[in-house]
C-alpha cells in the first residue's frame, strides 16, 4: 500500500537500509568472485599500495567475469524478534543486466531482473511481472549489483570507505560515507577462507541487527540456463 | 470641391518659391520625430491585444500565477548509460555552474537535506490530518484479517535480502498510518511523476533529474533570454559528464526561439520584399525621384510613432508591429502624386489640386475607418487606431505639400497626353466579369460566415523543433502538468482562506490530478477537530481493538510485544507535535511546492490546480465563505472568452467601419451608385479574406484581425480612386497607381506568408488573401460596372 502512495508523490526514501543490505551482500560477493580470477594479491608490504594494487587488479579482472552461480545462506537478526531468521537458495548473475535471487527455504520466493523487466514470486501466489522501476527496493539493489560487477572503484570510493583489514585470510571492510546510509548500516565485512573463495558477507546495522550471507559452491563463468531469467 | 482645389493651387504656388525652406522644415520635423522614435520605450505586454474586460484581465492575472510558470525547468537525463550516480553528478555540476547574473537561484531538491525529516514530521503530525473519512477508512480496512496478513507478509519479507526496510517500517508504523498523510501529500504533486532520490527530484524511471531555476531576466526580454539560453548551452557543453544531457524549458527558451525565428523570417521576407520591390521599380518607375515614394512611408512611420509617444508615453510592441501595415497604406498617396506629377508638365499646381480631392476624401474615409478602432475594447487596437490616423495625416501632408515640389516631371517626349478619361469604354467581357464577381462574392460571403476566431495566444508562439522535443520529453518523463485550470482563494485572514480552501478541496478531491494544499494544511479549527478525533479513536474501541489484534498476531510469529512500544506511545501522544502551519510545512521540505501555491501579496491567497473539465465552476461558487473570495479560470474558458470577444470586437469594427465608409463615400460622391462602386474593393477584399479563410480553416487571431483592417483601408483607397477615374474625369495612371499600391503592400506585408513564425505568417496570409480580392475587383469590376451603367444610359 505504501508503494502506491510513494508512486503518486515524490516518494520518501525509506529503503536505504534495504538497498544497503542487499546490494552490499552481492557487491561483496562479486568483489570476492573477482578475487578468484585475479588471484592472491595480499603479499604486498605497503598497505595503501597493497589496497590500490588489489583494487586495480579487481577492476581489470571484472571484465573476465560473465556469469556467477552459487548457493547462499542468509541469516538475519532483528531486534524484537526472538529467533534468528535463516533462509537458503540460489543466486545467478549474468553480465550485464541479469540476476536471479531464488530463495528455496523456508519459503519459495525470489525475483529475477532481466534488463528493465522484473519478475517476483512468493509461495503459491502467482508471479508478478512488471517493470524494474516499479519496485524501488529491487531496482536500486539490482542497479548497484550491476555497478559493482563493473568494479567501478571510483564510484564505490565516493560511497564507501574501503579497507583491507586482513591480507592473510582476506577481509574487506566497507563503511558508508553518507549520513543516510550510516543511519542504518554501521559497516559491512566481507570474509574469505582463502583468496578467491567467499566465506561470508556481514552487514552490521543499528540496534544490534545484522544480516549475514554466506556463499557456497560458487561457479564462475559457467553456463546458465537462460530460462532462469 | 472648388474650394479645396483652390486651396491646393494656392499652397502649391506659395510653397514652390521656397523649396529650400520647405526641405529644411521637413527635415527638421522629421529629425525631431526620428530622435523621439529612437528613444522609444516599448511595452511588450501582449495583454494590450486582449479585450479590455474585467473577466479577461482577472483571468490573465490568474494565469500568470500558474505554479512553475515563472520557473526555469531543466531536465537532466542519462544518455547511453544507466549509471544513476552519474545523473546525480550531472545535476550537481549543472546546478553549481548556473550562477548569477543570469541565474539567481537553482533548486535541486527540497530545502531540507534530511530525507527522513518530512516522513518523521508527517507521522508526528498525523493527529492534525485525521479526518472523519480517514477514521472510517481505518475502521473499514484495518480488519483482523488484514492485520494478520500484513504481519505474516512482513515476516516472510525478512527472509529476503530486501527485507530490512519492511522490518523498519513495520516496527515504526505497523498500521501504515503514514498513508493517511501520504494520501494528502498526493494533492501537492505539481509534477506527477516526480520522486525524491538522495534529496533530488528524480523521475520514476530514475533516468531524469529536474532542476528548478530562477532568473531576473523577464521572459519579454528577448535579448536577455537569448543570453540565458546561450549560457545554458555553454554550461551544458562544458560541465556535464559524459553520458548525460540537459534541456532547458522556460518562457525564456520560447522568447529566444521566437526572437530568432522572427529574425530569420524577416531576413527571408525582407530579401523577398526587396527583390519584388526592385522588380516593381524596374517595371513601373525607373527614375531616381521615384525613390521619394518609398521615403514618405518611412517618414510617416517616425511621425506616427512620435505622436503615440506624445500621447501614451510608450508604444505597444503590437503597434510597432502594425507599422508594416501602415507602410502599406501610406505609400499609396505618394504613388498617386508621383504618377500625376510625372504627367503634370507646367500645370503642376493644377494637377496637385486635382489629385488632392480623391486623396483628401480617401484620407478622410480612412480616418473614419481607423477612427472606429478608437472605440475598440482592445487597448492595443485603440493605440493602433490613433497611430494609423496620425500616419494617414502625415502621408497626406507629405504627399500633397512636400512631394510635388521634388518630383520632376517626365520629359515632354516621354509624357503621355493628359487625357482625362472616363474609364474604359467597353471593357471586353464586362458582363462575364460582373457575373463571375457576383458569383464568387456570393459564395465567399456565405463561406465567410464560417470563419472562426482563435483566442489561444499560445498557438501564435513559434515552437522550435528543439523546444517541441523538450516539451514532449518533459511531458513523457514528468507527466503533463500544463493545461490545468487555476483556482485562487483569497482573503484577508489566513484562517478564512484555509476554510474556503478546505471546502474547495472537499468538492474537488475526487477529481483526478487535483493540486490543493488543504490536505496537509487544514484550517486551525479543523486541525483541532482532527486531533480530538484521533484521541477518541485510539483511546476508545476501534483503535484499541486493532492494537490488540496486532500484538496477538505479531506474538504468534515470534515478535516481541516491546517491538511496538514506540509506535503505541505515538498513538497516545497527540499533543507531541504543534499544529500544522505554512512555516512548519516549509521547514520540513515542502517549501518549494508551497512557494508556488501559497502567495502573499496585498492579501493571502492559495492556488489550486484542477484538470480543465466541466463542473469545476459550480464547486468553486459553492466553496466561497465569508471573508474569502475564489477566482477561477480554465484555459478552455479563457480561450473561448477571448475568441468571443475578438469576434464581437471584429464584427463591431467591420460594421462601424463600413457605416463610416458609406457615410463618407456618400458625402464625397453624392451618388448611391458611385458609393456602391467605391465599396466594391472593400466588400470583395473582406469577402475573399473571410471566405477563403473559412474554406481553408484559417482562423482570425489577435494579430491578423489587425491585418484585416489594412484590407478595409486599402479597399476604400482603391475604390475612391477607381471611381474617380471612371466618373470624375480624373486619370493620372490611376490603374497603375492602384496596382502598384496594392503590389507594394503585397510584397511588403503579403511576403510575410513566407515566414515560419505563426503570427507573422497569419498576418501575411490574411493580407494576401484580402488583397487578392480587393486589387482585381478595383481594377476590373469597378470599370466594368461603370461601363455597364454607361451602356444602359
Amino acid at each position: 500500500m505504501c508503494d502506491k502512495y510513494m508512486e503518486s508523490f515524490f516518494s520518501i526514501r525509506l529503503s536505504i537500509r534495504d538497498c544497503c543490505c542487499g546490494l552490499l551482500g552481492f557487491a561483496a560477493m562479486l568483489v570476492v568472485s573477482l578475487f578468484a580470477v585475479s588471484g592472491p594479491v595480499f603479499a604486498q608490504p605497503d598497505a595503501a599500495a597493497q589496497q590500490e594494487a588489489l583494487l586495480e587488479r579487481i577492476t581489470r579482472s571484472a571484465a573476465e567475469i560473465d556469469t556467477i552461480k552459487c548457493e547462499f545462506l542468509q541469516e538475519r537478526k532483528v531486534s524484537g524478534l526472538q529467533k534468528e531468521l535463516v533462509s537458503k537458495g540460489l543466486f545467478y548473475y549474468q553480465k550485464p543486466d541479469k540476476l536471479r535471487w531464488e530463495q528455496r527455504e523456508p519459503l519459495r520466493a525470489g525475483f529475477v531482473v532481466n534488463g528493465k523487466r522484473l519478475k517476483k514470486w512468493r509461495g503459491q501466489e502467482p508471479p508478478q511481472v512488471t517493470e524494474i522501476t516499479k519496485d524501488r527496493g529491487i531496482s536500486t539493489f539490482a542497479e548497484q549489483v550491476f555497478a559493482w560487477s563493473r568494479a567501478d572503484f571510483d564510484w564505490l570510493k565516493k560511497r564507501y570507505e574501503i579497507t583491507v583489514i586482513n591480507s592473510q585470510l582476506p577481509v574487506l571492510k566497507l563503511v558508508p560515507l553518507s549520513n543516510d546510509e550510516r543511519r542504518f548500516v554501521q559497516d559491512i565485512t566481507i570474509s574469505f577462507t582463502r583468496p578467491g573463495e567467499i566465506r561470508a558477507v556481514e552487514i552490521r546495522e543499528k540496534d544490534g541487527n545484522f544480516l549475514r550471507i554466506t556463499f557456497e559452491k560458487a561457479v564462475l563463468n559457467g553456463q546458465i540456463d537462460q530460462e532462469l531469467f | 470641391m472648388r474650394g479645396l482645389s483652390g486651396l491646393f493651387v494656392f499652397l502649391y504656388s506659395r510653397i514652390s518659391g521656397h523649396r529650400l525652406l520647405l526641405l529644411i522644415i521637413t527635415l527638421a520635423v522629421l529629425g525631431v520625430a526620428t530622435v523621439m522614435t529612437c528613444r522609444i520605450s516599448m511595452d511588450e505586454d501582449l495583454a494590450a491585444m486582449l479585450p479590455d474586460s474585467k473577466e479577461i484581465r482577472t483571468g490573465l492575472g490568474l494565469l500568470k500565477q500558474m505554479p512553475l510558470s515563472r520557473k526555469i525547468l531543466v531536465n537532466v537525463s542519462l544518455h547511453n548509460t544507466s549509471e544513476r550516480q552519474r545523473l546525480l553528478e550531472a545535476g550537481d555540476r549543472l546546478a553549481a555552474s548556473m550562477a548569477p547574473p543570469l541565474f539567481s537561484k537553482v533548486v535541486l531538491g527540497p530545502e531540507t537535506a534530511d530525507e527522513m525529516r518530512l516522513f518523521a514530521w508527517l507521522t508526528r503530525s498525523l493527529p492534525y490530518f485525521f479526518t472523519d473519512e480517514d477514521a472510517a477508512k481505518l475502521e473499514r480496512e484495518l480488519t483482523r484479517e488484514a492485520i494478520r496478513a500484513k504481519t505474516a507478509r512482513v515476516y516472510e519479507e525478512l527472509f529476503l535480502p530486501t527485507g530490512s526496510a519492511a522490518a523498519f517500517l513495520f516496527q515504526a508504523d505497523p498500521f501504515d498510518l503514514r498513508t493517511i498523510a501520504l494520501e494528502k501529500l498526493r494533492f501537492l504533486s505539481l509534477v506527477p511523476n516526480m520522486r525524491l532520490q538522495e534529496n533530488r527530484f528524480v523521475s520514476a524511471d530514475g533516468r531524469n533529474l529536474l532542476l528548478f531555476a530562477e532568473t531576473g531576466i523577464s521572459v519579454t526580454d528577448s535579448g536577455g533570454s537569448r543570453k540565458l539560453v546561450e549560457e545554458f548551452d555553454r554550461l551544458k557543453r562544458t560541465v556535464l559528464p559524459v553520458g548525460t544531457e540537459a534541456e532547458l524549458l522556460s518562457g525564456h527558451s520560447y522568447a529566444a526561439a521566437n526572437a530568432d525565428r522572427i529574425k530569420q523570417d524577416l531576413s527571408v521576407v525582407l530579401t523577398a520584399s526587396l527583390a519584388a520591390m526592385l522588380v516593381l521599380f524596374l517595371v513601373f518607375l525607373r527614375t531616381w525621384s521615384s525613390l521619394l515614394i518609398f521615403l514618405v512611408p518611412v517618414a510617416v512611420l517616425t511621425l506616427s510613432t512620435s505622436a503615440i509617444i506624445l500621447i501614451y508615453g510608450k508604444v505597444s510592441a503590437v503597434t510597432i508591429g502594425f507599422a508594416s501595415v501602415l507602410l502599406g497604406i501610406t505609400d499609396d498617396y505618394p504613388l498617386h502624386i508621383y504618377f500625376a506629377m510625372r504627367k503634370a508638365g507646367h500645370e503642376a499646381g493644377k494637377v496637385v489640386a486635382e489629385i488632392a480631392q480623391p486623396i483628401c476624401f480617401s484620407a478622410l474615409t480612412l480616418f473614419g475607418a481607423f477612427g472606429a478602432l478608437v472605440f475598440s475594447t482592445l487597448p492595443g487596437q485603440r493605440q493602433i487606431g490613433i497611430f494609423s490616423m496620425a500616419g494617414i495625416l502625415g502621408s497626406v501632408v507629405l504627399s500633397l505639400l512636400v512631394l510635388p515640389h521634388f518630383v520632376r516631371p517626365a520629359k515632354a517626349s516621354d509624357r503621355p497626353d493628359v487625357r482625362p478619361s472616363r474609364g474604359r469604354g467597353k471593357p471586353k467581357g464586362r458582363t462575364v466579369t460582373i457575373a463571375c464577381w457576383l458569383a464568387v462574392l456570393g459564395f465567399l460571403l456565405g463561406e465567410g460566415l464560417t470563419v472562426g476566431f482563435d483566442g489561444d495566444i499560445r498557438s501564435l508562439n513559434y515552437v522550435s523543433k528543439e523546444i517541441r522535443t523538450a516539451e514532449g520529453r518533459l511531458k513523457e518523463t514528468w507527466g503533463d502538468f500544463s493545461g490545468m485550470s487555476i483556482i485562487a482563494v483569497r482573503g484577508n485572514s489566513v484562517e478564512s482562506v484555509l476554510k474556503a480552501n478546505e471546502r474547495l478541496f472537499v468538492g474537488l478531491k475526487s477529481t483526478d490530478r487535483l493540486v490543493n494544499a488543504a490536505g496537509v494544511l487544514p484550517s486551525m479549527a479543523s486541525q483541532e477537530e482532527n486531533r480530538e478525533r484521533w484521541i477518541r479513536f485510539w483511546s476508545g474501541g476501534p483503535g484499541k481493538a486493532r492494537v490488540n489484534y496486532l500484538l496477538a498476531e505479531a506474538e504468534k510469529l515470534g515478535f516481541s510485544r516491546d517491538l511496538f512500544t514506540p509506535f503505541l506511545e505515538k498513538l497516545s501522544a497527540a499533543n507531541d507535535a504543534a499544529p500544522v502551519t505554512l512555516d512548519s510545512l516549509r521547514a520540513n521540505g515542502l517549501g518549494i511546492i508551497l512557494d508556488q501555491l501559497a502567495l502573499r501579496g496585498e492579501s493571502f491567497s492559495l492556488i489550486s490546480l484542477v484538470p480543465d473539465i466541466p463542473g469545476v465552476e459550480t464547486v468553486v461558487k459553492k466553496s466561497e465563505t465569508p471573508g474569502a473570495t475564489i477566482s477561477f479560470v480554465s484555459p478552455s474558458h479563457f480561450r473561448a472568452l477571448i475568441s468571443a470577444s475578438l469576434m464581437h470586437n471584429f464584427a463591431g469594427y467591420l460594421v462601424a467601419a463600413l457605416l463610416i465608409i458609406v457615410a463618407f463615400l456618400a458625402l464625397l460622391f453624392r451618388n448611391w451608385k458611385k458609393v456602391i462602386y467605391g465599396l466594391v474593393p472593400v466588400l470583395t477584399g473582406v469577402a475573399f479574406m473571410t471566405g477563403i479563410m473559412g474554406l481553408m480553416n484559417i482562423r482570425f487571431n489577435v494579430f491578423n484581425v489587425v491585418a484585416a483592417i489594412l484590407v478595409v483601408g486599402l479597399g476604400v483607397d482603391f475604390g475612391i480612386f477607381m471611381v474617380y477615374k471612371g466618373s470624375e474625369g480624373y486619370d493620372y495612371d490611376t490603374d497603375k497607381s492602384v496596382l502598384l499600391g496594392g503590389l507594394t503592400t503585397v510584397t511588403g506585408i503579403g511576403a510575410l506568408v513566407l515566414a515560419q513564425h505563426p503570427a507573422l505568417r497569419s498576418i501575411g496570409t490574411t493580407v494576401l488573401i484580402g488583397l487578392a480580392g480587393a486589387i482585381p475587383s478595383a481594377l476590373l469590376v469597378i470599370p466594368a460596372l461603370q461601363s455597364f451603367e454607361r451602356k444602359r444610359m
